[in-house]
C-alpha cells in the first residue's frame, strides 16, 4: 500500500510540474513577443517561423531532435549537481572540452580502424569533459572553493583552449574562417533514418535521460544527492562521504556536458570551431533549473528550448531578428523559474 | 624599444586593463560583506555598457551616457535585489539568469536600434594629459578620468567598509542578520543598498569597455571581466585595498602578455591570454587553502526571521 501511496503521490507531483512548466512557458512566449516588438517585427510571424523552422519539416525536425539531446546532456549537467545543492554553471566549458577531446581522439585514430572509432572519440570526449568538471569539484570538496567561480573561470579558459586548437594545431589552412578540417568518416557518429534522421548519439543520450530519472528517484546514491542537498550536515551524519560524493557528482556532470560536446562535434557540425556552441551549456541551465523535482521532464524541457533554437535561425534568416531574443527567453525563464519556487514556499 | 617607454606602456596598459575589474570588484565586496553574493557582475556590466553605448551614439553626450548607463544597471540592480532579498532566491541561480539576460539583452538591443547607423564609433573619454610630459611616470597620469575614480572609489571604500559605523554595519550583518536584526538593523534595507552600490560600481566597469577604451561595441565586450571579479573578490580577502593591488597585478599580467606578443613570443598567444584566469584559480586555491581569507558568514543564504 505504502509503494502504491508513494507512486500516486510522485505522479502527482510530476502532473503539477507539468502544470507549473506550461505556465512558465507561456510567460516566456509573452516575454519572447515583447522583445521582438521591440525590435519591430511582427509577433505571430516571428512564432509561425520558428515552428515551421524547428517542426516544419522532416529534416528540420530531425535537427531538433538532435538539438534537444545535447540540451537533455548539459540539462542534466547542471541539474545534477544542483540537487545535491552544487552549482555547476560551467557546463559549456566542460561542453567544448567534450568536443576537442572527440576531435583529437578522432584525428589520431583518422581512418584507420573501422566504424569502431567512432565509439573511442565519444569515450574520449566524455573523458576530457569529466576532466574538466573534476577540477572545481576536488578544489571544492577538498579545499571548500566556491564552484560556481571556479567552473565559471574554467570555461573561460576552455574558450581559449578551442581558440588555439582552430587557429593552430588543427587548422584547415583551405578556409579563410577559423575552422578544424572535417571529423574522419570513420569517427562520425552513424544515423538511423526512418523518414527522420536520428543520430545514435542522441539515442543514447535519450537512454542516458531514462536511466537519470530512475537512479536520483529511486536509488541509494540517487537519495544521498538528495540529502546532500537537503542539509549537507545531516547528511554527513547519516553516513554519506560528501567529499567523495561532491568529486563524483562533478566527473558525472562534466562527462555528460563532454558528451554533449562530443555529439555536437561528431554528429552534427563535423568540425572543430571556436564559436561551435551558441551557448547550449548556458541554456542546459535553464533546462534544468525549469524541470523541478521531475528529472525526466528535462526531455520536455529541453525539446522547448531546442525549438526555440532551431527555429530562431530561419526567423533571423528570413525577417533579420537577431538571434539573441531566443537568449533573452532563455535567461527570463531562469528568473522567473525562481518566482515558482518562493511561490512554492508560501503555500 | 627603449626600456622606459617599454615600462612606461607597460604601466599605462596595466592601468588601463585593471579600472574595468577594479570598479565590478569594489561593487560586489559591498555585496558579498551584507551577506548578498553576485554571480551576475558580467550581465550588469553588459547592460550598463550597451545602453552607454547606445546613449553615446545617438547624443555624443559622453557624461550622460555615463549616467544612463548606470541608471540602467541600476534597474537591474532592483531586480537582482527584489528576487534575492525580498524573494529570498537562490542567489546562483538567480546570478545565472541574470548573465544571460544582461549578455542577451545587451546584444539584441544594440544589433535592433543601431539599424542602419552609419557611424558605430562614439567618442571616447579624453585623457587628462597635463602630465603627459614627465618621463615614465607621465602616461601613468594621461588616463581618462574614471581610472583615477576607479582607485579613489577603492580607497574610500576601504575608510567606510572598515572604518566607518555604516561599514561595521554592512558587515556585521553579512556576519550574522539574525543578531543585527535583534539589534534593531534592517537587514533588508542594507542589503538593498549594498546591491545598489554594486550595481553601481559594476555598470561603470561596463561603461568603462565602451567609453574608456576603442568606443566601438562588440557583444560581450566584457569578456569575462565580471567572471574574474568574482575571483578578486576571493583572492583579496574581501579587503579593497587588497583587490586594488591585485587588479593592478591582474592587468600587469594582461600588459606583459601584450608586450610578448608584439615582440614575438614563441608561446601561442591564447594560452598568455588565459594566465590571468588560469592565476585566478591558483590564487583562489591558495587563499582558501592556507587560510588566507573567510567568506562572510552568511554569504549567499536568504534571511528570514522566522
Amino acid at each position: 500500500v505504502k509503494v502504491l501511496q508513494e507512486s500516486r503521490q510522485r505522479r502527482r507531483a510530476l502532473a503539477r510540474n507539468a502544470v507549473e512548466i506550461a505556465i512558465i512557458i507561456v510567460i516566456t512566449l509573452a516575454t519572447g513577443a515583447i522583445l521582438v516588438s521591440i525590435s519591430g517585427g511582427n509577433v505571430l510571424q516571428v512564432y509561425y517561423y520558428i515552428i515551421v523552422g524547428s517542426i516544419g519539416t522532416l529534416g528540420n525536425f530531425s535537427e531538433t531532435l538532435q538539438i534537444t539531446a545535447i540540451l537533455i546532456a548539459t540539462g542534466l549537467s547542471f541539474y545534477i549537481p544542483a540537487r545535491a545543492g552544487l552549482w555547476n554553471i560551467g557546463a559549456e566549458g566542460q561542453l567544448y572540452l567534450g568536443a576537442i577531446g572527440s576531435f583529437i581522439v578522432a584525428a589520431a585514430l583518422g581512418n584507420n580502424i573501422g566504424p569502431i572509432s567512432a565509439l573511442i572519440s565519444v569515450i574520449g570526449g566524455i573523458a576530457f569533459g569529466a576532466g574538466w568538471g573534476l577540477v572545481p569539484g576536488i578544489l571544492k570538496a577538498k579545499f571548500s572553493v566556491d564552484e560556481a567561480v571556479t567552473t565559471l573561470l574554467m570555461y573561460l579558459i576552455s574558450l581559449f583552449f578551442v581558440n588555439y586548437l582552430v587557429s593552430g594545431p588543427y587548422r584547415d589552412p583551405t578556409l579563410i574562417i577559423l575552422e578544424t578540417y572535417p571529423v574522419p568518416l570513420n569517427s562520425q557518429i552513424p544515423v538511423i533514418s526512418v523518414g527522420i534522421t536520428l543520430g545514435l548519439g542522441a539515442v543514447g543520450i535519450l537512454l542516458i535521460a531514462i536511466l537519470a530519472h530512475f537512479v536520483l528517484q529511486s536509488s541509494k546514491i540517487g537519495f544521498e544527492i538528495k540529502m546532500l542537498g537537503g542539509n549537507s550536515e545531516t547528511a554527513r551524519h547519516m553516513g554519506v562521504k560528501s567529499a567523495k560524493l561532491t568529486v563524483l557528482i562533478f566527473a558525472i556532470a562534466g562527462a555528460l556536458a563532454g558528451l554533449a560536446g562530443s555529439v555536437l562535434v561528431l554528429g552534427n557540425t563535423h568540425y572543430l570551431a571556436d564559436n561551435l556552441s551558441p551557448g547550449f551549456g548556458f541554456t542546459g541551465i535553464a533546462v534544468g533549473a525549469l524541470a523541478g523535482n521531475s528529472p525526466i521532464l528535462i526531455v520536455v524541457t529541453a525539446f522547448f528550448f531546442a525549438v526555440l533554437e532551431t527555429g530562431a535561425g530561419l526567423v533571423n534568416a528570413v525577417l533579420g531578428i537577431p538571434l539573441t531574443f531566443v537568449n533573452a527567453m532563455v535567461a527570463q525563464v531562469v528568473i522567473v523559474v525562481l518566482v515558482k519556487g518562493y511561490i512554492s514556499t508560501k503555500w | 624599444m627603449d626600456s622606459s617607454l617599454l615600462l612606461a606602456s607597460l604601466l599605462g596598459t596595466s592601468l588601463l586593463q585593471a579600472t574595468p575589474l577594479l570598479f565590478p570588484t569594489i561593487g560586489e565586496i559591498y555585496a558579498e560583506l551584507s551577506g548578498v553574493i553576485i554571480i551576475g557582475l558580467e550581465g550588469i556590466m553588459l547592460v550598463g555598457a550597451s545602453t552607454a553605448y547606445l546613449y553615446s551614439i545617438f547624443t555624443n553626450n559622453l557624461y550622460g551616457a555615463i549616467f544612463v548607463g548606470v541608471a540602467a544597471s541600476l534597474c537591474v540592480g532592483i531586480l537582482i535585489a527584489f528576487f534575492s532579498v525580498t524573494l529570498k532566491a537562490n542567489q546562483v541561480v538567480l546570478g545565472i539568469g541574470i548573465i544571460l539576460l544582461g549578455e542577451s539583452v545587451s546584444s539584441y538591443v544594440v544589433s535592433s536600434f543601431s539599424k542602419g547607423l552609419p557611424n558605430y564609433q562614439t567618442a571616447t573619454l579624453p585623457s587628462l594629459s597635463f602630465m603627459n610630459s614627465i618621463p615614465i611616470i607621465g602616461p601613468l597620469f594621461s588616463q581618462n578620468a574614471l581610472v583615477y575614480v576607479a582607485i579613489i572609489v577603492a580607497i574610500v571604500s576601504w575608510r567606510i567598509l572598515y572604518h566607518s559605523k555604516l561599514g561595521l554595519k554592512i558587515r556585521m550583518i553579512g556576519e550574522d542578520p539574525k543578531s543585527s536584526d535583534y539589534m534593531g538593523l534592517s537587514v533588508t534595507k542594507y542589503r538593498y543598498l549594498c546591491i545598489m552600490i554594486c550595481a553601481g560600481l559594476a555598470a561603470l566597469g561596463g561603461v568603462f569597455m565602451v567609453l574608456g577604451t576603442t568606443g566601438v561595441w562588440v557583444d560581450n565586450i566584457t569578456a569575462g571581466r565580471g567572471f574574474i571579479a568574482l575571483a578578486l573578490v576571493r583572492m583579496s580577502s574581501w579587503k579593497t585595498l587588497r583587490a586594488l593591488v591585485f587588479s593592478l597585478f591582474l592587468g600587469l599580467l594582461v600588459a606583459v602578455q601584450y608586450e610578448l606578443q608584439l615582440l614575438g613570443s614563441p608561446a601561442p598567444p591564447q594560452l598568455l591570454q588565459a594566465i590571468p584566469y588560469i592565476a585566478g584559480i591558483a590564487i583562489l586555491f591558495a587563499s582558501t587553502r592556507f587560510g588566507l581569507s573567510s567568506q562572510p558568514k552568511s554569504l549567499g543564504k536568504p534571511y528570514s526571521r522566522s
